[in-house]
């Protein structure tokens, strides 16, 4: 008896963790890809599923970024861009492997996160966007001229990639398989540094710097050290997306890399709330959803694609309005009621 | 015969040793009438490294010769024309003045005579036009202010607040204390990401610290309330709160009781001396509130249009003319 309460306290207490709910997250992914297998779910859905769990590993970052240290970007797309590019370059160019290819990817996007970091320091608020902006455009452009290495504006298409052995051309179904699952490791693993980062002094130095830098400052909390920091865990969330983006899709061109993409992520970590994983990963469900699941079955929306910014705008317009901790939190709230409103009923039977 | 590097690095080595040992402490002050031998131990290890670490002071000063002959040994700051030009305007004009070790210093004039110019250049907000600010630190250490950057001053003992309560409203009140407890942890970016177990048991010891200072001011109710909301006395008290997580050994505060009743005002008093007392420390103030400055302030300086009026006992302040005239006009 005594036994069995003990295992249900231990239960109570891992259901209390935030690892419990990775946990689920995980185990409901990977039942999603087997159930691909089983044929029972089409491949364009997985192939979606794929795309969002692949943002939402830009949109973490993004968050530490926006949620946490305050520091608005638009260069997002221009850097996810570049790592679709640099791990093609890697495998069909230079012949590196997979774990070579991700250690090359780290190093430039320190180096790149230290110079908008650095930027940062100088400037801020929308300045700041404007700026990295014309840094994702200035990426783009070079996307257009390097023709020897990128194949310009016709795309780049790469199929010989080789994860761990795992080869497309050998077995297609492993392949996607082995890719589908780094993805996954790769969003956990990230998730799980997010929510350890958040609750340490390095996630509480930059939500100070992000209230009150003076504050912050005279507690002495570097402004420099963090704000490099975020920018820096950004910039390399953005590439290595890019990295994962390219071996699962096999082609890249710089049309796919402009503000849309950026705006698009801003407003999914907006909608679905920037200081939680949930809301990270709902919001970029929503936003990519709405546009890959509802909108597309509309023959308004098939005709003018671009119209779909106007959902995704007054979307963000109404949150930012009455829900400013986003969809996460609206959910917690009614969550929250409704557990109320329950306990009330059963009393009052 | 070390070489001033090598006294350098020794002085570095042992400073990063008490710090461990003082999160030790925090940690197992959480525990009381528990562990007594471990903590008598643990001040028994500490001390001996304090007065290893003063004699490679020592050492140094000796080495360097006329740094610490800068300052008396029962100054703890020292202003020496301390000038601080904005293009064309002068908030303060080559002011000089002393703060004792273990007073209340009280440093008042009317609106912009540049009091809180006078507090950022201290802390190193603004870097002084000129001048110098000399400072004996928590090692004793007689140190140049104007050589710091502005994150690096609380790590010599000294913690300010702020006149607009300056607060992290997105974090509890615990945590907010927490944040002012930064410079405690060693842990770095990696441990954090990992939760190693070093990180951890430097987060529980500075929880432990956190919790300390909250029960000594009285907060305790509210550690997981958000600041907003809450009364603003309690908000200014907050502030008071995390100026202690560091063991500082000046406090700077810049007008505590702005926009506080009298009642809280009474208390704010209380809590100021208590604090000064039972941390040992030295407390220089701005304060607009004259009974406040008159009954707590141990020396007080009088300034105007950034120049230095008069400075004395509050009974000398009170009867000095140019005070006088400052304040209410002249005739």
């Amino acid at each position: 008896m005594e036994k069995k309460n003990n295992f249900l306290m231990q239960y109570q207490k891992i259901k209390q963790s935030p690892m419990f709910g990775i946990l689920v997250f995980l185990i409901v992914m990977i039942l999603i890809r087997l159930l691909g297998n089983a044929g029972i779910m089409r491949q364009s859905t997985i192939d979606f599923i794929s795309l969002v769990l692949i943002y939402s590993i830009a949109g973490l970052g993004f968050s530490l970024l926006l949620g946490y240290t305050g520091l608005a970007s638009l260069g997002t797309a221009g850097f996810i861009g570049l790592g679709t590019y640099l791990i093609s370059f890697a495998f069909a160019n230079a012949g590196l492997p997979f774990v070579v290819a991700l250690f090359l990817g780290f190093i430039v996007a320190i180096i790149m996160g230290t110079i908008v970091g650095f930027i940062s320091l100088r400037i801020e608020g929308m300045y700041l966007a404007i700026i990295t902006l014309g840094l994702s455009e200035i990426f783009i452009e070079i996307f257009k001229k390097a023709i020897s290495i990128t194949n310009g504006q016709n795309g780049l298409q790469v199929e010989n990639f080789n994860f761990f052995g795992f080869l497309e051309a050998s077995n297609a179904l492993a392949y996607r398989n082995a890719i589908y699952f780094i993805i996954l490791f790769v969003l956990v693993i990230m998730m799980v540094a997010f929510i350890n980062i958040v609750n340490s002094p390095t996630g509480r130095a930059m939500l100070s710097i992000k209230n009150s830098t003076s504050a912050a400052q005279a507690m002495g909390i570097s402004v420099l050290k963090y704000r490099l920091l975020a920018f820096v865990i950004a910039t390399i969330t953005a590439v290595v997306a890019g990295m994962l983006y390219m071996p699962y899709f096999e082609f890249t061109e710089p049309g796919i890399w402009n503000l849309g993409v950026s705006l698009n992520i801003l407003a999914a970590v907006i909608v679905g709330g920037s200081k939680s994983i949930w809301g990270v990963t709902l919001g970029t469900f929503i936003i990519f959803g709405l546009r890959d699941i509802v909108l597309k079955q509309i023959p308004f929306f098939q005709e003018n694609g671009n119209a779909v910014f106007f959902f995704t705008g007054a979307l963000v317009i109404l949150i930012v309005m009455y829900y400013p901790g986003g969809l996460v939190k609206l959910f917690d709230s009614l969550w929250k009621k409704g557990k109320v409103k329950l306990q009330n009923l059963r009393r009052g039977e | 015969m070390a070489t001033l590097k090598e006294i350098n690095q020794d002085i570095a080595k042992l400073k990063k040793q008490l710090s461990h040992l003082k999160l030790d402490v925090y940690a197992l002050e959480a525990t009381p009438n528990q562990k007594e031998a471990e903590k008598a131990q643990l001040q028994q290890t500490i001390k001996q490294l304090k007065s290893q670490l003063d004699d490679k002071l020592v050492e140094k000063t000796s080495l360097l010769g006329s740094d610490s002959s800068k300052l008396d040994d029962n100054v703890i700051l020292r202003l020496e024309n301390l000038t601080m030009k904005f293009g064309g305007l002068v908030a303060v004009d080559n002011l000089s003045f002393d703060v004792k070790k273990g007073e209340v210093f009280g440093l008042i004039g009317p609106n912009g005579a540049g009091k809180t110019t006078v507090f950022n250049c201290i802390t190193q907000f603004y870097k002084a036009t000129s001048g110098n600010v000399i400072y004996r630190n928590k090692d004793n250490d007689v140190v140049d202010l104007g050589k710091f950057k502005v994150h690096n001053v609380i790590k010599e003992g000294i913690v300010r607040t702020f006149q607009n309560v300056e607060l992290i409203w997105e974090l509890s009140i615990l945590e907010n204390l927490l944040i002012a407890g930064h410079t405690l942890y060693h842990a770095n970016f990696f441990d954090h990401v990992l939760k190693t177990r070093r990180y951890r048991k430097e987060e529980k010891a500075v929880r432990a610290r956190a919790m300390k200072v909250l029960s000594d001011v009285g907060l305790t109710p509210y550690m997981h309330a958000y600041p907003l909301g809450l009364p603003y006395g309690t908000l200014k008290l907050v502030e008071l709160a995390r100026t202690l997580m560091t063991e500082p050994k000046l406090i700077i505060l810049d007008e505590p009781a702005a926009g506080l009743n009298d009642q809280e005002t009474a208390k704010l008093t209380e809590t100021i001396r208590k604090i000064q007392k039972d941390y040992d420390c030295t407390i220089f103030l701005v304060e607009h509130d004259m009974g406040l400055v008159m009954k707590l302030c141990d020396t007080i300086c009088a300034i105007s249009f950034g120049k230095q009026l008069a400075i004395g006992t509050p009974a000398e302040i009170k009867q000095n003319k140019a005070v006088q005239e400052a304040y209410l006009g002249g005739e």
